[in-house]
């Protein structure tokens, strides 16, 4: 094991590992991983892989499309069949101030050349049978092109590809400080090892803002936890992937290993490193996607669990070079969009570490260092819960 | 398996099985009154369509698991026989018996659980059609259309100083140490109300005079029918009771939860045929059924006396005892076992026809402590995983106590009891109750007596062919093969495999597991709820 790196990535999640297969892609010279349990241990292992073009705002609605692209060509670049499924998705609505608010964003959709659709009732029904039974709802919105990947699959993919193109990984290696001189990256030190390099970057989802503490930076990311609960494998019975918002934020989808998956938002979450499972969650859920789907009562719950996203106050990542410390590379703040967003903006960000030029890609939103400065952010707002409000 | 003649049984009912008529009495249970008519296989594992029928008794190894009246995944060992029921087998088609898919399990050594992440990439236009065809191929059971009645309950926020998890002897008997002090205790269970139990057959005069006692001490509730679905943050437990959904927030918690029958690793461990020996005393005591006619026992507890002279007793001829030494190698059977090979103490193998294989093996259950983060460590007496706890058997989770059986105690009814006795007193003592410590050192003492000398458990089969998963269909050649490939650690192997993620959550194969990948790596934390719960029994009103 060399003591020194052209790049370390402190993170061996989604982020890093995709980072370091597209810096390698590049001929980026020694690229070291530092990962402090296994491999996709934190949100990339806990996600539910949902690959959504279809986003609330335009901006989003751009960027995601790429980053769809992205996936559609992952299996050819990697040889690896990371079982990206377009299996549909749609979103019920259930008033309908939902479906006044809908109507421009369908259509800013279609701008972008998503094809998204406004579906009456019973278009709702005709796609989804099972929702018959269930509470009424007054539309939908439907992307047939949209779907769920295999999200373990991906690590695994990025993994094995890393290994391949010399990737150096190490697993259980906790960085515990940084060497900084004159705002200055020269080393990280992992543990014992003190590795050199003018290069990091900091790929630490949900740890990440203690991470950029550690050069004496101050991210106002802050983590919030997301439950889940998974049933017992089924045969094919439900396609989409579905989401709702009324009354509060929830959705469920059956994957394509037969198992349902499903969660609804509590929304006075309070923020935090925690991925304690909860017994209210697993009533709040099952009571309302069995109001929204009854066929959902005979299913059997087999585990629950929990992730963490890495949320920003604006709900967009920070992407690229820190100010304040020449050669720390910010790569997180996901906001529970990692698994979507983060293989497409890493092949951007491994852009601007080679050549040292941003894309053009790469919205100005994403800027690292937009939140230097400011001492008093706002609560951090669920982009969600925002829509939800009437 | 056959019915034994002069049995007294229930009323004669009739139901179906796969669409044809079986006629059963009111006292068996689905499983044991389709395979006492003849049909040798309930139901298809979930990837390479094997035979499946019944293992053990408390309808969590998911072996038997049918569709009842359109309801799916229903344990066919403890649902009774009532008239009119339609019975289907899962995941097989046309029936279990002749399973077309089944070929998959000619084809098994070239479907290791990775497999597909390499293949169904070309031509690339037929990428969403082969996923649409992998599907096909996922899950058992189907999910009806039709609504179901729907029971809501109540939530509530329940406090009490005490919860005591468990009405075995030694549950029954911490509740009660504490009830005799006057504090207040829950004791929960999932079985039914206690009185019932007395009619149990062979029940002990110990277990019968605490159950007596119960009565006259008004400070322990007991709630029966009650699930224990997990250990959550800040001692909260969440627990289903008939009409409530109960967060219930104990300072003192004494899991007392007892063992699961364990499945040893070997070559064919998985045939029709191979029941634990609590299954076969079920059968054989309280349903009248023989599970075989000419059976293998292995006692891997070291206990087999009384199993061989209760399976005479139902005239079953026992073909061999296995010996401390000895082990088995190999079943033999398709959709029934007929041969089981065994290494003799010196080293030579030797084949017998049979067609049953009773196994007493035993396991703790730890899902309920482990769910907090509560330790394990490996037992060399038992071989197998215990939680660590301290004198006063306190666990690493502080105020949680693990006693008895769920601890490692097996077949100890004695030390069970010091055991229940002294995580009362202690659990009281921790609440600052005064002039107990006397007691507490007295049974300190007792509770240090030897347990096993050794108990032996393979940590491999024959060609690694052995199965460590039941729900998810994983050998042990297939751990081995992912540790290969560089995924070393017990998260990844379980990612990459599926083990711990199925219907049983790891509880049967958590054990064996750990033999194959080293039992000083670890093990992943288990997941609540305990065992597996219908949605519609977690809807509030």
């Amino acid at each position: 094991m060399a003591n020194s790196a052209d790049i370390v990535i402190v993170g061996g999640g989604i982020a890093g590992l995709s980072l370091a297969v597209e810096l390698k892609l590049r001929k980026a010279g020694h690229v070291v991983i530092l990962e402090r349990n296994y491999i996709g241990s934190g949100a990339s292992a806990r996600n539910v892989g949902r690959i959504r073009a279809m986003q609330l705002t335009e901006a989003l609605t751009r960027y995601a499309k790429l980053c769809q692209q992205k996936y559609d060509q992952m299996a050819d670049a990697l040889g690896y069949n990371v079982l990206f499924w377009r299996a549909g998705y749609l979103w019920l609505l259930y008033d309908s101030d939902e479906i006044d608010r809908m109507r421009p964003i369908v259509d800013m959709h279609h701008r972008l050349g998503v094809r998204s659709e406004l579906l009456k009732p019973e278009d709702v029904h005709r796609l989804v049978p099972q929702l018959r039974e269930g509470e009424p709802v007054t539309g939908g919105v439907a992307h047939n092109r949209d779907g769920i990947v295999h999200h373990d699959a991906v690590v695994w993919a990025y993994y094995e590809t890393a290994r391949r193109l010399g990737v150096e990984i190490r697993q259980h290696t906790e960085v515990i400080g940084f060497d900084i001189q004159n705002e200055k990256v020269y080393g990280v030190q992992a543990r014992e090892d003190l590795i050199s390099t003018q290069c990091v970057v900091n790929a630490a989802g949900a740890w990440s803002s203690r991470i950029a503490l550690m050069v004496g930076i101050k991210i106002p990311n802050s983590p919030i936890r997301r439950e889940v609960l998974v049933t017992a494998p089924v045969k094919p019975f439900l396609s989409h992937a579905i989401t709702f918002y009324r009354p509060t934020e929830g959705w469920f989808n059956q994957t394509l290993r037969g198992e349902v998956v499903a969660g609804v938002v509590n929304p006075q979450e309070s923020s935090g490193v925690n991925s304690a499972s909860s017994f209210n969650f697993l009533i709040r859920t099952a009571s309302m996607i069995v109001k929204k789907m009854p066929a959902l009562a005979n299913l059997t719950v087999i585990r629950q669990w929990a992730g963490m996203y890495d949320v920003t106050p604006d709900h967009q990542p920070l992407i690229g070079e820190s100010h304040q410390v020449r050669g720390f590379h910010q790569a997180n703040g996901w906001s529970g969009r990692g698994m979507l967003l983060s293989p497409f903006s890493m092949q951007l960000l491994a852009e601007q570490i080679t050549t040292g030029i941003a894309p053009g890609a790469m919205p100005e939103e994403f800027d690292p260092n937009r939140f230097a400065g400011i001492e008093s952010l706002e609560e951090a707002q669920d982009y969600y819960q925002r829509y939800a409000k009437k | 398996m056959h019915r034994i003649p002069d049995f007294i049984r229930g009323a004669r009912v009739h139901f179906t099985f796969d669409h044809r008529t079986i006629e059963a009495y009111e006292n068996e249970s689905l499983a044991s009154a389709i395979l006492a008519s003849k049909h040798n296989v309930l139901s298809r594992s979930i990837r390479y369509h094997r035979s499946r029928t019944v293992f053990c008794s408390t309808g969590e190894c998911g072996w038997c698991a049918v569709e009842v009246n359109g309801e799916s995944n229903i344990g066919a060992c403890l649902r009774k026989c009532a008239d009119g029921l339609t019975v289907q087998s899962q995941n097989a088609w046309p029936s279990a018996e002749m399973d077309i898919f089944s070929l998959l399990n000619m084809v098994r050594f070239s479907l290791t659980n990775t497999f597909y992440h390499r293949l169904f990439l070309y031509p690339k236009f037929l990428r969403q059609f082969y996923l649409r065809c992998i599907r096909l191929f996922t899950g058992v059971g189907r999910v009806q259309s039709k609504p179901l009645p729907q029971t809501r309950r109540t939530v509530a926020n329940i406090h009490s100083p005490v919860v005591v998890i468990g009405n075995g002897l030694t549950g029954i008997g911490a509740a009660v140490t504490v009830a005799e002090r006057g504090e207040h205790v829950i004791l929960i269970d999932r079985g039914e109300a206690i009185s019932k139990r007395k009619d149990d057959v062979g029940i002990s005069p110990a277990l019968l005079e605490l159950i007596d006692k119960i009565k006259t001490l008004p400070q322990l509730e007991y709630w029966s029918n009650s699930n224990c679905v997990g250990l959550y943050e800040n001692h909260t437990l969440g627990v289903i009771t008939p009409d409530k959904l109960v967060t219930l927030h104990a300072k003192q918690i004494i899991f007392a939860v007892g063992a699961l029958d364990a499945i040893p690793l070997f070559a064919g461990n998985d045939l029709p045929g191979i029941i634990s020996a609590r299954l076969a005393e079920r059968l054989i005591l309280k349903e009248g059924i023989a599970p075989g006619k000419k059976a293998v026992v292995w006692s891997v507890l070291g206990q087999s006396q009384s199993i061989t002279s209760m399976l005479q007793h139902a005239g079953i001829e026992i073909v061999h005892q296995l010996q401390p030494e000895e082990s088995i190698i190999e079943a033999k059977g398709g959709k029934q076992l007929y041969a089981v090979i065994i290494r003799e103490a010196d080293g030579r193998s030797r084949s017998m026809a049979c067609d049953s294989l009773m196994i007493d093996a035993l396991q703790p259950r730890n899902e309920l402590l482990t769910q907090v983060g509560g330790q394990l460590q490996w037992d060399e007496s038992t071989n197998g995983l215990v939680a660590m706890r301290d004198a006063t058997l306190q666990t690493s989770v502080k105020g949680v106590r693990v006693v008895g059986e769920a601890a490692g105690c097996f077949m100890d009814e004695n030390r069970c009891l010091v055991e229940a006795r002294l995580a009362g007193f202690s659990a009281l003592q921790d609440l600052g109750f005064d002039g107990i410590q006397d007691e507490i050192n007295r049974l300190k003492e007792f509770s240090h007596t030897k347990r096993f000398d050794s108990i032996n458990f393979p940590a491999n089969s024959l060609n690694g062919v052995g199965y460590i998963c039941f729900c998810e269909d994983v050998m042990e050649r297939e751990i081995k093969l992912q540790m290969q490939d560089g995924y070393q650690s017990p998260e990844l192997i379980k990612r990459r495999t599926a083990i711990f993620t199925g219907p049983c959550q790891g509880k049967y194969c958590r054990a064996n597991a750990m033999r194959v990948y080293g039992v000083d790596v670890g093990a992943t934390t288990a997941r609540p709820p305990a065992t597996p719960i219908r949605m519609k029994d977690l809807l509030s009103d």
